[in-house]
């Protein structure tokens, strides 16, 4: 009981810091913000709020690690560095000497670094005055976590500008006479038609934070669900922190994020993106022969529900099977499980005695032992 | 010929428009994708079929994507809170439940009025009896429900601390079956 009453308290903390992050409701973990001229100057945007903390103190980046932030680092010397977020400029440090700026970026400045501290990189191995990795993405050099800050109140990047919506999704996220939607880079655009300017942005992806980047400081304390935690443990590598239906794995050498995890009961659905390591078939077996790829859709399993995914964009746009998984055999039957549940199709041969009951779950009736509380069997209950 | 001309010009900007807006053709039908083989497991009757296509509960499993799951093989035990429910909600979370940020709140909603496998009000009775005086249920979303019996009625306590009384119920559905219920259930939270 002590641990029911635990968890339920941590339930609600885990939940009450997401929902405080919610687009729209304004920096709920603003704290010191330095930035507030972003804030003011374009007012009531997606992430500006989730972003709040504003600082990214926390950010070192290892040479190997990143994808997208360890292309900062080519031009530099063998060390690592550190960035730090103040208002809307990234400024780079020496990790040697914490107050030697290398170079600032100011984000509303057409994505230029300011040389005004020297430029000591400057022209070496760029393109376009990029460098090699992020001049390839088209979007002006910058890296695909700072994106959203950039694209409000800007011009949709070419390469979503052809990124409709799949059919499936058009009526919940509905073009109207003042908006459309595109999509990119794990967020949903709402682009203002009288203007061509992106007017919001949405998170796809948790946050938007894909693997590879740096997890922000400002989420360090976005717990996992409760019902979540014994399958993410943190260990001596990897800590797992939540936002927005999506469990993030990160480093803990780099705070790079290595990998997403959707959880439906966590928020993830229709709508939402699956996040690209889960391109590969991996339905539960009982469900193969219902759920199995058409050129249309794609299905796929993630904690709590097999998704139905749109196989061009990866948004999901149906969820045709909740999962429990929380049972198996030898295990004691969990909390919930007091009322019989058997399909009507299986009463007449697997019925409740003093001896022996049965319970369904994910497809499969257990059968368990009234006096041990433990699974003692299992039968397939598919067809 | 000025009126000839003018149908045509609306015409040609109707069509125009359509083909801008690129929502001109049918949306999908999650539920409809299904294979032959998961619609023959859910059977004619899926619950999804027998709920008021314009209640508030089955537009909201709709805007959430599961009305796939309803309509797909289950069995699940559904709680739908009649209309009458959705209306004693603060007009907050109403309002917020329709916009797309927020689906992961209504997810979280929805997924805890589905409870796993077919539980006949006579079960949840049974179990009550013999749980002295209350059982637990596992819901979907993760969290669980409490079973009670006040006046005859099968109340459920939700996460909350709320109670919801059990209005109709054993609406055998091919997947499943549904009970009606007077409050909508939250899960537990700060």
């Amino acid at each position: 009981m002590t641990r029911f009453i635990l968890a339920a308290g941590v339930a609600a903390l885990a939940i009450s810091a997401p929902v405080g992050a919610k687009p729209g409701e304004g920096g709920g973990h603003g704290g010191g913000n330095k930035g507030q001229s972003v804030k003011a100057d374009r007012g009531g945007g997606a992430m500006k709020a989730q972003r709040g903390g504003g600082e990214f103190k926390a950010a070192k980046v290892n040479r190997s690690g990143g994808q997208h932030f360890a292309n900062f680092d080519r031009g530099g010397k063998g060390h690592a560095q550190k960035f730090e977020r103040h208002g809307n400029k990234v400024a780079k440090f020496d990790r040697g000497n914490r107050h030697d700026i290398v170079r600032v970026r100011d984000l509303r400045d057409d994505n230029r670094f300011d040389s005004r501290f020297g430029d000591r990189f400057a022209g070496r191995g760029r393109i376009d005055g990029c460098p090699p990795g992020l001049a390839k993405k088209n979007n002006g050099c910058m890296p695909p976590g700072l994106l959203k800050n950039s694209l409000l109140g800007r011009s949709i990047p070419l390469a979503y500008r052809n990124s409709i919506l799949p059919l499936g999704l058009r009526d919940i996220f509905r073009d109207n006479d003042d908006f459309y939607y595109r999509y990119g880079d794990g967020y949903l655009y709402r682009v203002d038609r009288r203007t061509s300017l992106v007017d919001s942005l949405l998170p796809l992806l948790g946050g938007g934070y894909m693997p590879g980047q740096l997890f922000p400081s400002a989420y360090s304390n976005y717990y996992v669900p409760p019902q979540y935690q014994a399958f993410y443990p943190d260990s001596s590598d990897y800590y797992y922190r939540y936002n927005n239906g999506y469990v993030y794995q990160v480093d803990r050498g780099t705070s790079l994020i290595a990998a997403l995890i959707p959880l439906l009961m966590g928020g993830t659905g229709v709508g939402q993106m699956l996040p690209l390591s889960y391109s590969s078939y991996n339905v539960p077996y009982q469900y193969r022969s219902m759920y199995y790829d058409t050129p249309d859709y794609n299905y796929r399993y993630a904690p709590g529900a097999i998704y139905q995914v749109d196989p061009r964009s990866n948004l999901i746009t149906g969820v045709p099977v909740l999962l429990a998984n929380d049972l198996s055999v030898g295990a004691p039957l969990p909390l919930g499980y007091d009322a019989y549940n058997v399909p009507l199709a299986y009463r007449a041969s697997y019925y409740d005695t003093p001896t022996v009951m049965y319970r369904y779950n994910d497809g499969y009736i257990y059968q368990v032992d009234p006096a041990t509380r433990l699974i003692t069997a299992v039968i397939n209950a598919l067809v | 010929m000025n009126r000839i001309v003018l149908p045509l010009a609306v015409a040609a900007a109707a069509v125009t428009l359509s083909g801008c807006d690129q929502s001109g053709q049918k949306a999908n039908e999650p539920g409809a994708a299904q294979s032959g083989e998961a619609k023959k497991a859910a059977g004619g009757e899926t619950i999804a079929a027998g709920l008021d296509q314009n209640g508030r509960f089955f537009q909201a499993a709709k805007s959430a994507g599961l009305d796939a799951t309803l309509a797909g093989p289950g069995p699940y035990t559904v709680l739908v809170p009649d209309d009458a429910a959705f209306a004693k909600l603060p007009k907050e979370t109403a309002d917020s439940w329709a916009k797309p940020e927020s689906r992961a709140q209504l997810t979280g909603v929805l997924t805890y009025h589905i409870l796993p496998g077919t539980i006949l009000a006579d079960d949840i009775g049974k179990a009550i009896d013999n749980g002295k005086g209350k059982a637990i249920l596992a819901t979907m979303g993760g969290g669980t429900l409490t079973a009670t019996r006040e006046g005859g009625k099968i109340v459920l306590t939700d996460g909350a601390g709320s109670k919801a009384t059990v209005t109709g119920s054993d609406e055998k559905r091919s997947n499943g079956v549904v009970h009606h219920i007077d409050t909508v259930l939250m899960p537990a939270k700060a």
